[in-house]
This record gives C-alpha cells, structure tokens and sequence, in this order.
C-alpha cells in the first residue's frame, strides 16, 4: 500500500527528473522553483515559507509544492501561478502583497517616507543655515556650554 | 505559597501605588513651594521607601511562583500548563516566563528591580530621581494591576488537581531560552528608566542635560541587553526551528527590533544635545517613542492583532496594553505641549557637510527602518480594513525594503564618525576618506573579478555592496585609531599598541563606539552570506553518503531512543572535507511525552567561512529511512561574533576616560554641581 505522502515525494521527485531532462530550460526551471516556493507561504499555519517549510506531518505543503511544479513544467507565468495559489488559498498564501491596487501602498510607503525624511532633512538643514547666519541664537549658548562641560566631566564615572 | 504570591503581588500593588501618590503629592508641593503638616522632603522619602519595597514583594511573588515550580505545585494552573515532574531544573526556572502570566511577572519583577536600584542612587539627583521613580511607579501599578486582576499567575485549578503537569512547550526546552527572554525583557524593561528620566526632566522643566548623562549608561546597559536578547533570540531560532535561518520576520521579531532601532537612534542624537544643546525635543521624542515601541510590541503579540508562532494565545490582556499605550501618549503630548518651550535648541545646524548632519541622515534612516517594520507589521491588519482581506507581508517585503535601508546605514556608519563637529572642510573629507573610499573600490573591484557577478540577481549584488562597504566602514575606523595613535606616539614615544590603549583609555565613548561600528560591520558581512547558502534533501540508509559544497556525510546509523521527558530519533552522520574525517554529527527530532509535541535539533558543523547545518526532517514512513536536510551556509558564524564585538564595544563605551577618572578626584574638593544648578534653575525660572 502507498501513503500518500509517498504517493507526493514519487509524484514530485517524476516532476523533477522530467525538468531535468527537459533540457535548456531544466536549470530556469529549477531556479523559478526555488524562486516561487521562497515568494508563497505554506498555509498549514507554521507561518513558513513554502519552500522552507519542513515539519514532519505537514499536511499541505507537499501538495503545494506538487501543484507549483506542475504548474511550472506547464510554462505558465510567475504572475498567473500565483493569481492561481491566491484563488486556491487566498491572498494569504503570498508572503509579500502583489502590485495590485491597494497593495501598492505596502510597497510605496516605506521609500516614500524615506524620500520624505532626507527632502524634509535637506530642507530643514538649509533653513537652519541661513536662519542660524541672519539670526544668531538668543540664548547665552557660552554659559550653557561652559555648565554642559562640567556636567560632563562630574558624571563621567 | 500560592496564597503568599497572591499576597506579595497585592502589597506590591499597594506600596507602587503609595509611591505614585505619595510621589506626586510631594512633588507637586515642591514646585508650588507650597508648606504642609508634613514636608514634601519627608513625604517623598516614604515614597521612595515604599517603591524599595515594591521590589521587595515583586521579588517575593517570583520566588513563589519558582518555589511552585520547583515542587511541582500543580494546584497552581500556571505551573500545571508550563511544566511537569520530569521537566530538568533550569527549565523549571525557565518556566518562569513560557506563559503570558508568568512572563508579566517577570516584566514586573525588571521593572521594580531597575526601580530598587535608580532610587538607592536616588543621591545622583534627588529630585529629577523623585519624578523619574513617580512615573516609573505608575508603570508598576499597570502591571501589578494586570498581574492581580487579569492574569493572575497564582491562579489556582478548579476540581481535581491533576498528578503531572502538561510540561513546558518544547521549542523552549533549549539553554539559551534559559537567558534569552530575560535578556530581552531586562531590554525592554530597561527602555522605562530613560523614558522616566526624560519625561520627569521635561516636566520639571529640569536645566541642562545632566538628566542624559544619568541615564546614558542606563540606556546602554538596555540597549546592549535589547541586542544581546535579540541575537540569543537568533541563534535560538536558527538552532532549533531547523529552517536554515536565524531571522524570520515574524512579528515578535520585529517587535523586539523597533525599540532596538529607535534606541539606537536616540543613542547617537544624544551626542549632538551633550555637544551641541541641539534636537532635544527630538530626543525626547525618541526615548518616548522607544518606550512605547516596547509596550506596543507587547500588545501587537498578546492581543491576537497579528499572527505569529510566538504569539500568546488572543486574550482581553490585548485591550489592557491598548489603554496603557493610549494614556502614554496622551500623557507624553501634554507634557511636550505644556513645556516644549523649555526644549529650544541652543545651536542650529551650521553645515550639512558635518557630524550634526551625519547624525540626523543616521536616524533618519535608523527611523525609516523602523517605520518599514511597524508597516509592514500592520499592513496586514490595514489590508483586511480596506480591502476586506488579510494579506501576508513576510521575508521577501522586509529583504526588499529593509536592506537598501541597512546598506545606506553601513554606509552612514562609515561616514558618520570622519566628519567633523559643526562644519568639515574639503581638505579633511579628502584626507578622511580617500582611504577607505580605495577600500570600498578595490574590495568591489577583487570580488567581481573573482567571481561575484552582481548583475545576476539582488542578492548578489546586496552582498558584493556589503563587503564592499564593510571594507571601507573597517579602514575608516581603523584609520581613526591609527591616526590618533600615532599623535599619542609622537608626543610619548611609546609603540604604536601602547599608543592605541592610551587613546582607547582616554576616550572609552568615542572608541568603544567604534568598536560597536566594527562589530556592526562584521555583522553585515555574516549576514551578506546568505546570498550564497546551499541545501540539499536526501533519505539515507547506513552507509549512503550524500554531498554538499566540500563536504560529504556519511550515514553510520539512525537510531531511537527515549527518557521521562521525550522520545528522540536521531542519525549518525561522518562528515568528510575531502578523504578526511572531520566529525560526526547527530541531528535529532525529540518528542515530548507531556506536551505531545516534536522539536527538531539541529546538528551544526561550524567554522568561520561556513555552516554545514543538518537536520533530521523526519522518517519516511515507507521505507523506514531517515529524510536528512543539508544547508551550508556562508559566514554565518561571522555574525554571532560581529555581536561579541558590539558587546564588548558597549562594555568598553561604559567604562570612565582615564583623563575622567583624574579629573574627578582632581574635582573632589570644588563647588557640588547642585549649587550651579539651583542658580540656573533660579534664572530660568524652573519648577522645583
């Protein structure tokens, strides 16, 4: 009697033999493995990359992997794999949000307030400048420092 | 013992909230120089004798819930679900803080103990110390309150008590978990020292910045705990998870990385309020937001908000963290707007060709880092509020966006430290950076041509602007040290080593703080690796062999084996480099009796140029063979050592200047600092 799990490991090891001895395109194929399984979640809830998901008892990832080389040694696209895995399993099972509509603030935001802070730097910094040139500070700037220093120097230890 | 924890954790909850009251009471008598039957003088002296005692009787609570371990006291539930009988002795005392009940106690425990110790030394400032240990024993009432109504640790089962406990949950039933999360928590906790100097200071419109220079070392101390927590939480994972990795993204990762990286940030802005009296409404902002990063890192994992594997189970302690975080905030704004005034800067920024300027890129980008992480912590939760669905923002979101963000850092931490204060010439930026600037050009220039080819992909690249990078940060830093050294030769006649001590020994800051850039860099360069890991899958009969990179195993045997605590599977592997044997390694996967749960263990090979990492995946239940995982992975062990160097970075950075030592016992006999201080506070008109 094959288990199932058996039954996945012969399907998937047949899968791989058939990429290798499809010849050039065997190495890509491997690769867009290696790349796409990295790019999904396994969705048994181990909160595991696809392709790093390793527990003994895993009830799905076997099955996903299958499903992905299949989809793979069909010629289908990187993009309509995964619109295919989000049907099946839901949005979840992409381990980083795809360029789609909303999603696309996931992806801007972080660079934007970068670009953001360094403008807002630039600016403020120049404005410093000049203010500091026109106007010098109000405050008796010397006695704080001369206080600052023996602050320093008594709270050293 | 149940009932005398129960007990201990109420009279702490009492004497925190005498200290709070009592505290606020004398304090706010001071500033209105108001007289009453008793002085305020004596009354905040009660209440700090009444915050020594908290510690006291959070110290008692803990050694009960230790005690109820030790004896296996399964009445109590929190023992009953965190250990059992055949539980070994530290992970007993590791159960300490394995639950949400537990852990909140050891919160609580760190947090009167740093409260036990700033108001012993309450000598340094009386009064900025009586407002820090006020607000800090606000903190304690949070949790005391949670630990005596919503998760009591001294709860006790209903009905029969059962024989043996439901044991300790085995991914924990690890050495470094014994000190990880302590290391984590003395971090976290750590953060409310600096928060409560910084806050007090503010709201006793306190003169100068000796209320920074009190804490400085507290803040080190915590942040070098906070790293220490998080790379044992690292190397924990990378041991025992047996992915091949050591940092997944997981929420609770990134939880304990916001704070880290708004510490970081406030540690190096500091130097510009100490030196130049400049961002300190920044500053403030920046311990503030550390101290809430820690409480809302708290939240995110116990509330269920987000999922992770260390999440605690969704409970209403979620909403508890929620309001807490709310009326920090809220308190933290009313005090900022009611004072802010006090917080002028005294200088402006003079050039942006300067170290002031190199600070603020630094925490720009330190910010932004954290920013990234907090996004994409929420964005799922934001995702399901827009779009209706749940997303996931995992590895492949943080690798794309935090290491641009890490790269422009190394590339600051190079920088940074070759510009000088106010304004740099063009003469000394040529002279400061033509060297390390050939150093980041030729490493790039061999590594390409031996190879690397980063136009491949992103993770090549990531890594040859790593080294690249690493090489010319490493020559600035060590042309920093010879070019001071050689100064001190001249002028001692001593060796260029002696030379180098004598200048570490005089500016320990400035030269244990680019130790820690070093350790930094070395970091970077273990984490560049990665680009380059290998694996390879296989079943293994006796004596089958597989390989990987220059190393084969060989499978001796697999075997089985069982205690009182787990049943274990493991094989027996030769590891050959070439015909040469080199060891053997026994990767494992224990079951545990109690818990009815699987760990794995990994086996490790390490060395300074890779990791052979084996792992025992499991048995194919047909043939009977053991499925063997191999990883070799690049310089990793480079950042297990880039944290000892940063360690020991931080620890040289505490210790005093040699000129600092004589001029202390130089200034023994002069006027105390206090006097100078009352009369800047007379003239500034500050409260009491």
């Amino acid at each position: 009697m094959i288990s199932r799990r058996n039954l996945m490991r012969t399907a998937q090891g047949l899968l791989f033999s058939l990429l290798a001895i499809a010849g050039l395109g065997a190495s890509d194929a491997a690769a867009r493995y290696d790349k796409d399984s990295h790019a999904m979640m396994c969705v048994c809830g181990c909160n595991e990359l696809l392709g790093e998901c390793n527990h003994v008892g895993c009830t799905d990832s076997d099955a996903m992997r299958t499903h992905l080389m299949a989809s793979i040694a069909k010629g289908e696209s990187d993009n309509a794999i995964f619109h295919e895995f989000q049907d099946q399993y839901g949005p979840v099972v992409l381990a980083a949000p795809m360029f789609t509509r909303f999603n696309h603030v996931a992806w801007v935001m972080p660079p934007l307030v970068l670009f953001l802070g360094i403008a807002g730097t630039l600016v403020l910094g120049r404005k410093w400048k000049f203010r500091g040139a026109a106007h010098p500070s109000a405050i008796p700037a010397p006695d704080h420092d001369a206080l600052r220093d023996r602050i320093r120097r008594e709270t050293q230890l | 013992m149940p009932e005398f924890g129960s007990f201990a954790l109420l009279l702490a909850l009492v004497l925190s909230g005498y200290t709070f009251v009592a505290g606020a009471f004398a304090l706010r008598q001071l500033a209105a120089r108001r007289s009453s039957r008793v002085s305020p003088e004596r009354l905040a002296e009660t209440a700090r004798r009444a915050g020594i005692g908290s510690f006291l009787a959070v110290s008692g609570a803990g050694f009960a819930l230790l005690y109820a371990s030790f004896t296996n006291d399964f009445s109590v539930s929190y023992i009953l679900h965190h250990a059992n009988r055949a539980l070994p002795l530290p992970y007993k005392f590791a159960a300490l803080w394995s639950g949400q009940e537990g852990s909140l106690l050891l919160w609580a425990w760190l947090l009167t103990g740093y409260g036990f110790v700033l108001r012993l030394r309450h000598k340094v400032d009386v009064t900025l110390t009586a407002y820090a240990s006020t607000i800090l024993a606000a903190i304690q009432i949070f949790f005391l309150l949670l630990l005596n109504f919503a998760a009591p640790p001294f709860a006790l089962v209903q009905g029969q008590v059962p024989a043996d406990g439901f044991g300790l949950n085995p991914l924990l039933q690890y050495p470094e978990m014994v000190i990880h999360p302590p290391m984590l928590y003395l971090g976290y906790v750590g953060f409310a020292v600096p928060f409560a100097f910084a806050l007090g200071a503010l709201m006793m419109r306190y003169p100068g910045e000796k209320w920074i220079h009190i804490t400085r070392r507290w803040t080190m101390v915590t942040w070098l705990f906070l790293t220490c927590g998080i790379f044992l939480g690292a190397h924990w994972a990378y041991s025992v998870l047996g992915w091949g990795g050591y940092w997944g993204w997981d929420p609770v990762e990134n939880a304990s990385l916001m704070p880290w990286l708004t510490g970081t940030a406030f540690l190096h802005s500091v130097m510009m309020q100490e030196k130049r009296g400049m961002m300190k409404s920044w500053n403030v902002w920046l311990i503030f937001s550390t101290f809430m990063l820690c409480i809302l890192g708290t939240d995110l994992t116990r509330s269920g908000l987000v999922s992770s594997v260390h999440a605690f189970a969704q409970s209403s302690i979620g909403t508890w963290f929620t309001a807490f975080l709310v009326i920090i905030l809220a308190v933290c704004l009313f005090t900022f707007f009611l004072q802010r005034d006090h917080l002028k800067t005294e200088h402006k920024l003079e050039s942006l060709v300067s170290r002031e300027s190199s600070f603020l890129f630094n925490n720009l980008v330190l910010l932004a880092a954290c920013f990234t992480i907090l996004w994409g912590t929420l964005f799922p939760v934001i995702s399901e509020y827009v779009q209706g669905n749940k997303v996931t923002v995992g590895a492949p979101f943080y690798n794309r966006v935090e290491l641009p963000i890490g790269l422009f850092l190394l590339l600051l931490t190079g920088i940074g430290p070759l510009l000088a204060w106010r304004s740099a010439s063009l003469k000394s930026i040529r002279r400061n950076f033509i060297l390390p600037g050939i150093a980041t050009l030729a490493t790039a220039i061999v590594l390409i041509s031996v190879g690397l080819r980063p136009w491949r992909d992103q993770a090549t690249l990531y890594s040859l602007m790593a080294f690249s990078l690493g090489a010319g940060v490493t020559t600035a830093i060590f042309s920093e040290f010879l070019r001071g050294a050689n100064v001190i030769r001249k002028h001692t006649g001593k060796n260029l080593l002696a030379s180098m001590v004598q200048l570490t020994r005089r500016n320990t800051r400035r030269y244990g703080g680019y130790l820690v850039h070093f350790g930094v860099v070395v970091i970077f360069i273990g984490i560049a690796g990665g680009a380059f890991n290998q694996s390879h899958e296989q079943e293994m009969n006796d004596g089958q062999s597989m390989t990987i990179g220059p190393y084969r195993l060989v499978c001796q045997s697999f075997t089985q084996d069982s205690n009182a605590n787990y049943d274990t599977e493991f094989a027996l592997l030769d590891v050959y480099r070439g015909s040469r044997k080199i060891g053997q390694l026994a990767p494992e996967k224990r079951f545990y009796t109690a818990s009815q749960q699987p760990l794995t263990l990994v086996a490790n090979h390490s060395t300074l140029a890779w990791d052979l990492y084996v792992i025992y995946a499991g048995k194919n239940p047909d043939t009977g063979l053991p499925i063997i995982k191999v990883f070799l992975n690049p310089l990793i062990a480079w950042i297990w050592i880039g944290v000892v160097v940063v360690a020991l970075g931080t620890l040289l950075a505490l210790t005093p200047n040699l000129s600092a030592a004589l001029a202390q016992s130089r200034n023994r006999d002069s006027a105390p600092l206090l006097a100078d201080e009352k009369q800047a506070v007379a003239a500034g008109g500050g409260g009491a």
